[in-house]
């Protein structure tokens, strides 16, 4: 087990390697200069090349490479070239709500997600299962943008049940900030809710399938029991791959919700960031969110053998 | 003794009808049977596949799938209970604690995420109210019985930490943890090995004989039968052919199919075929050694020695069989002399070339010399071109025009008795057996002077198997071929083979004549694969030329 | 993750059968979510291509004097060549005055290009780098690595960051939605083709000696058509989204342009006011989906066996 977790560990070193050199490539080749961006439409020439050196653009890309990554080791993105503050600062300051966010995305997701699969599974091909794939093809296909401002229309404009936009940190107490949280996670969820739920109906219809479903059967279980004590649990190593998966679903919608809901996160500070050229937080917010997804999945590669017995490491 | 299994019929299965969903290729899957069980009987149902054996196993039990297959006619007397009348709540107490049933594949059919002991304790906290330690202490004693040693630790195990007659002695505590009056066996020992076999059949005899149990047992394999059956049920198409005392029907069969069945069944005495001493010699390995290994950072590596210092020859126009238990090598030998894997070490020598060592573009030269069977007929053939194309396609490999390999291959069809115009429909549309005999047309159609028949007839029904042996050794008559049989069934070795190799562990443990080592094994382990074989003392198709 | 991932597909392409061309042909049409997807999409097809013959005027126009017009308003309007007519705003207008239906009806053309474009490029890439992959056990380690990196990275986040940062062309925007997708093609078709060449008919092929490029393309790619197709499906419909997303974030595609995340972003700041510019683009593009998904669910099920067994 220790000797799995080292390996798996060593082995995320080449993916963040790659993220960063791909990440740095990226955003050093691209056209568009920050300096002129930084400098504003009535910069001179001179004050570009100010800024230029002041940022150190003028040296050769292995040298800013090796400064840069170096820094990113010991948590130092660099400054942030449109906000003028550290970018890890700014980070700081933005990541509450796009935490809670996230958290409150994915306890609304497991906790619906689940029990409709399991649900559909055992009704399938019932009405029961027709309606929930309905509905999860449904919630696959509205974007979020979409579902967004439907939210926003029904339940904030017209039954006047929830604000419309904005956040309010937990320091304000729970429910104000809970109040303000349901709708923007209810947009993000609606996607993650119909992939979960359809991997949750077909992994256990997979289940169903296998001899061992028979056996218990053969014992004279109650199909109740059999669902839940034999089914599920051995339904679940590809229901929590694909929760895992879905991180990366996650972070994208995060981004579109936070602009609709006009809340401070990280995703609104990465657009700002990508309109104003802003390079050092446009790294930042890539790497760490890259490094997310790996450590988010590292860990669900940890449960398997929790979940299932065969899987040793 | 009979009319009083007659007067109290533990199993009574009157007139059943089973009916198959629409568009099938018959109407019912089993129609209008009767079988019943008395007390303390073992009654064998014995069938090739399709005859619908487990589909009256599956009525009894219940455990049809509802909206493919309904009993439509009939009744099932569990003791006087007709089992297709009782509700879901009745059926349901049966299950588990009046009638119980075992399956083929003891890995599939235990929960992977439970432990053993929990399995079987479910079985006791669905159909009692024992405590705890009560159900505790009644798991370890029906694991004592099973034969196991260090019960408390098997009863912790996952089902994936046992080997595969342990998990089936597990599955057999299950079934009969609570004393049922009836257990459904369901061909528990073809997935195993022979050795494992023996003892399960031996076990299941004896609880069965402890335990009051009657049992009826679904099997395919008429070796067992000899060994385990009072009373035998042949079926066929769904259909109760006949039935009677197992020998009676072993000894002195009736109906025409079951002497068919019964003749089909190699004999486990090596055929006397005078062998060319001095033919030469097409293939040859030396010290050829497979080793299969994975390494990582900070992971144990492990080697396993799949195969190791393996010394064998074939001759022209003879047949050398490899026999062996599963996991023995066998198979990896035969990949690596059709070099499909590449040996670790070692020399294979095919007349003056060593394939082990050739370049690639060489092999591929040489690769038409020596062809290979596989066991599965039904993945053997691509799926999405016609069987022509198939059997063509190493012919336009080696530069023949599409024309000239069509016209070889329409003088092949005969050979392996199949029409010639049937190449221009898909595998799907044949048979297991006929399946087999078109990848032996395709293996042919190259002029091979060496045919590997991995396990090629393993899958197949006896009746069909004995004609594919017949196929088998025809053409090696006929086309002095040297063949490399590769098989668990020390019966179909017996047939077909002028000498044998036995592997155990990677190694050949007893080489020789076929003659000797059947008449008088040297290596221990030979010995104890031979007493393990079910059914060796019954010569099957003497007796059905004697009745027949 | 990824050993989850694959062991699910192999699970899945193991077990396949074979049907001929015609009972496929009437499985199609006999499934009631192809039906009801191929002809909605037939539908956003249509009014793409025949954008300009469906009374539209130019989506680009802008009419100062007609600005923030709800759905229905009527005016008589001076066209180009100096005539009068009556025009209605079917759809209304946005902030500048531009005709909203005719701006929706326009940004099919960008929706559906940019959606086949994508699926097309990532598939051809993904098909070629899996089959090598999947073959050449050296190259596949490295060809793993570079792809768990690129998976790694959050594919909206990189769409956004490649958009932004090259020109928003329509080629930069293809793209940067392409790569995101191609880890997931050469994943799929890298475990198909590992669960392939070991079948026994594969190595009989090998057996008779059948060289590599043939048997991949007369063994493996028949194998890989069936779900290449149902993934070029899915990946139409993420392209379209994500190139809404992109537009809606002001990322995208230049912001006259007619596109639905375009309009859509166009709308935002007036939506309490004037909700249909949100509205209108939204039912086309969450219907576009729709329709998207319903047809590559349909196809899977039909050309994934296991599914179609239990029904």
């Amino acid at each position: 087990m220790f000797g799995f977790v080292v390996n798996r560990l060593l082995a995320t070193i080449p993916v963040m390697v790659m993220v960063t050199i791909f990440v740095f490539l990226l955003l050093r080749l691209a056209p568009g200069d920050p300096a002129a961006v930084l400098a504003g439409d009535n910069g001179s020439p001179q004050q570009i090349i100010e800024i230029r050196e002041g940022l150190g653009l003028n040296q050769p890309v292995l040298v800013q490479f090796g400064t840069w990554i170096l820094g990113v080791v010991r948590g130092d993105f660099g400054k942030s070239y449109f906000f003028k503050k550290q970018v890890s600062e700014l980070i700081l300051l933005r990541v509450e709500p796009t935490i809670a966010l996230a958290i409150t995305t994915l306890i609304i997701t497991i906790l619906v997600a689940i029990p409709i699969g399991v649900i559909a599974a055992y009704k399938h091909g019932t009405w029961i299962d027709r309606i929930i794939m309905a509905l999860s093809v449904g919630g696959f296909s509205i974007p979020a943008f979409v579902l967004g401002y439907l939210l926003i229309y029904l339940f904030a404009m017209k039954l006047d049940l929830f604000p419309v936009q904005g956040y309010k940190p937990l320091a304000e107490g729970f429910w104000p900030f809970l109040h303000q949280l349901i709708l923007p996670s209810l947009t993000i969820s609606a996607i993650y809710i119909a992939l979960i739920a359809r991997i949750t109906r077909t992994s256990i219809l997979e289940v169903l399938g296998e001899d061992y479903i028979r056996t218990a059967y053969a014992k004279g279980l109650t199909p109740n029991n059999v669902l839940f004590k034999h089914a599920l649990r051995n339904a679940a190593v590809p229901i929590v791959t694909v929760i895992g998966i879905g991180v990366a679903l996650l972070i994208g919608g995060v981004i579109v919700t936070e602009s609709i809901y006009n809340i401070p996160g990280i995703g609104r500070l990465i657009v700002d960031a990508v309109l104003g050229r802003d390079y050092p937080t446009i790294q930042a917010i890539i790497i760490l969110s890259s490094f997310f997804y790996v450590i988010v999945n590292l860990l669900i590669d940890l449960t398997y053998s929790l979940l299932d017995p065969r899987i040793r490491y | 003794m009979t009319d009083e299994i007659k007067t109290q019929p533990i199993l009574e299965i009157k007139n059943l009808t089973v009916d198959l969903p629409n568009g099938s290729d018959r109407l019912h899957a089993i129609e209008e049977i009767s079988i019943y069980i008395g007390p303390c009987e073992i009654v064998c149902l014995v069938g090739e596949s399709g005859s619908g054996k487990s589909v009256t196993a599956f009525s009894v039990m219940g455990l049809l799938p509802k909206d493919q297959l309904t009993p439509s006619a009939g009744t099932i007397d569990l003791m006087g209970e007709n089992i297709l009348q009782v509700s879901n709540k009745r059926l349901r107490e049966l299950r588990g604690s009046r009638m119980s049933m075992i399956f083929q594949e003891p890995m599939t059919a235990l929960n992977p995420t439970m432990t053993c002991g929990d399995q079987i304790d479910e079985v006791l906290t669905t159909h009692t109210s024992m405590n705890h330690a009560m159900r505790r202490e009644k798991v370890i004693n029906i694991l004592g019985q099973m034969q196991l040693t260090d019960l408390s630790s098997i009863a912790d195990s996952y089902p994936h930490q046992l080997s595969g007659g342990q998990r089936q002695r597990i599955m057999i505590a299950m079934a009969l943890v609570l004393d049922p009056v009836l257990l459904i066996a369901d061909e528990p020992t073809t997935a195993l090995d022979v050795t494992t076999q023996e003892q399960i059949l031996k076990l299941i005899k004896e609880i069965q004989h402890n335990h009051e149990t009657a049992v009826l047992f679904i099997t395919h394999d008429f070796g067992v039968v000899a060994e385990i059956a009072d009373r035998v049920v042949v079926m066929q198409a769904g259909r109760v052919i006949e039935q009677g005392p197992a020998k009676v029907i072993l000894k002195q069969p009736n109906a025409p199919y079951t002497k068919m069945l019964i003749g089909s069944v190699p004999n486990f005495v090596p055929h006397c075929r005078s062998l060319a001493k001095n033919t030469p010699i097409v293939l040859a390995t030396k010290n050829l050694c497979k080793t299969y290994g994975g390494r990582g950072f900070f992971q144990k590596s492990r080697e396993i020695r799949a195969v190791h210092r393996v010394n064998l020859e074939i001759r022209r126009g003879a047949t050398l069989g490899i026999v062996g238990e599963s996991g023995s090598g066998k198979s990896t030998v035969a990949r690596c002399i059709a070099r499909l894997i590449d040996p670790t070490a070692g020399h294979i020598y095919l007349e003056n070339y060593d394939i082990a060592q050739v370049s690639q573009s060489s092999l591929h030269s040489l690769r038409s010399r020596v062809q290979i069977i596989f066991q599965d007929p039904y993945r053997s053939l691509n799926p999405r071109r016609t069987v022509g194309a198939s059997i063509i396609e190493g012919l336009i490999n080696y530069g023949m025009s599409k024309q000239e390999a069509y016209k070889r291959a329409c003088l092949l069809m005969p050979l392996v008795r199949i029409d010639p115009n049937a190449l221009n429909r898909y595998p799907h549309q044949f048979s297991g057996g006929q399946r087999q005999r078109i990848c032996i047309a395709r293996a042919l159609a190259m002029e091979p002077q060496l045919i590997i028949a991995d396990e090629a007839v393993s899958a197949l029904d006896v009746s069909v198997q004995s004609q594919v042996l017949e196929l088998f050794n025809d053409i090696r008559c006929r086309l002095n071929l040297a063949i490399l049989f590769i098989t668990h069934d020390l019966r179909v070795a017996a047939q077909v083979c002028d000498t044998i190799a036995v592997m155990h562990h990677g190694e050949v443990v007893e080489y020789g004549e076929a003659t000797r080592v059947f008449d008088n094994p040297q290596h221990e382990y030979t010995r104890s694969l031979f007493a393990a074989a079910p059914g060796r003392g019954f010569d099957f198709a003497n007796i059905s030329i004697s009745t027949g | 993750m990824i050993e989850g991932i694959e062991k699910l597909v192999r699970s899945v392409t193991s077990d396949y059968v074979v049907m001929r061309m015609s009972t496929i042909w009437q499985q199609l049409i006999r499934n009631s979510s192809i039906m009801f997807g191929a002809i909605v999409l037939g539908f956003v097809v249509f009014i793409a291509i025949s954008a300009p013959f469906l009374d539209t005027m130019d989506p680009s126009a802008i009419d100062l004097a007609w600005r923030n017009n709800k759905p229905g308003v009527r005016h008589f309007k001076i066209l180009p060549d100096g005539t009068t007519r009556e025009w209605t705003y079917r759809m209304g207008t946005d902030t500048l005055g531009r005709d909203t239906y005719s701006r929706v009806i326009y940004g099919a053309q960008v929706s559906l290009a940019v959606g086949s474009l994508v699926a097309m490029l990532s598939l051809t890439i993904g098909l070629i780098i899996g089959l090598v992959a999947g073959y050449v056990l050296w190259l596949d380690a490295i060809v793993l690595r570079i792809m768990d990196g690129l998976m790694a990275v959050p594919g909206i986040l990189l769409a956004i960051t490649m958009v932004s940062l090259a020109n928003a062309s329509l080629l930069t925007l293809i793209l940067a939605i392409a790569i995101p997708e191609i880890p997931r093609v050469v994943r799929l078709v890298r475990s198909i083709v590992l669960s392939i060449r070991d079948e026994p008919y594969v190595e009989a092929a090998v057996s008779v000696g059948t060289r590599l490029p043939m048997i991949l393309i007369r063994h493996l790619l028949p194998n890989i058509v069936a779900p290449l197709i149902v993934m070029g499906t899915y990946i139409f419909a993420s392209a379209i989204l994500v190139e809404a997303i992109l537009s809606f974030l002001g990322v995208g595609i230049s912001p006259e342009t007619p596109t639905w995340g375009n309009i859509m972003a166009e709308g935002r700041l007036m939506f309490r006011i004037y909700p249909h510019n949100i509205l209108f683009p939204g039912i086309f593009l969450a219907i576009t989906l729709l329709a998207v998904n319903m047809l590559g669910d349909g196809l899977r099920d039909i050309l994934d066996p296991r599914i179609r067994k239990r029904l």
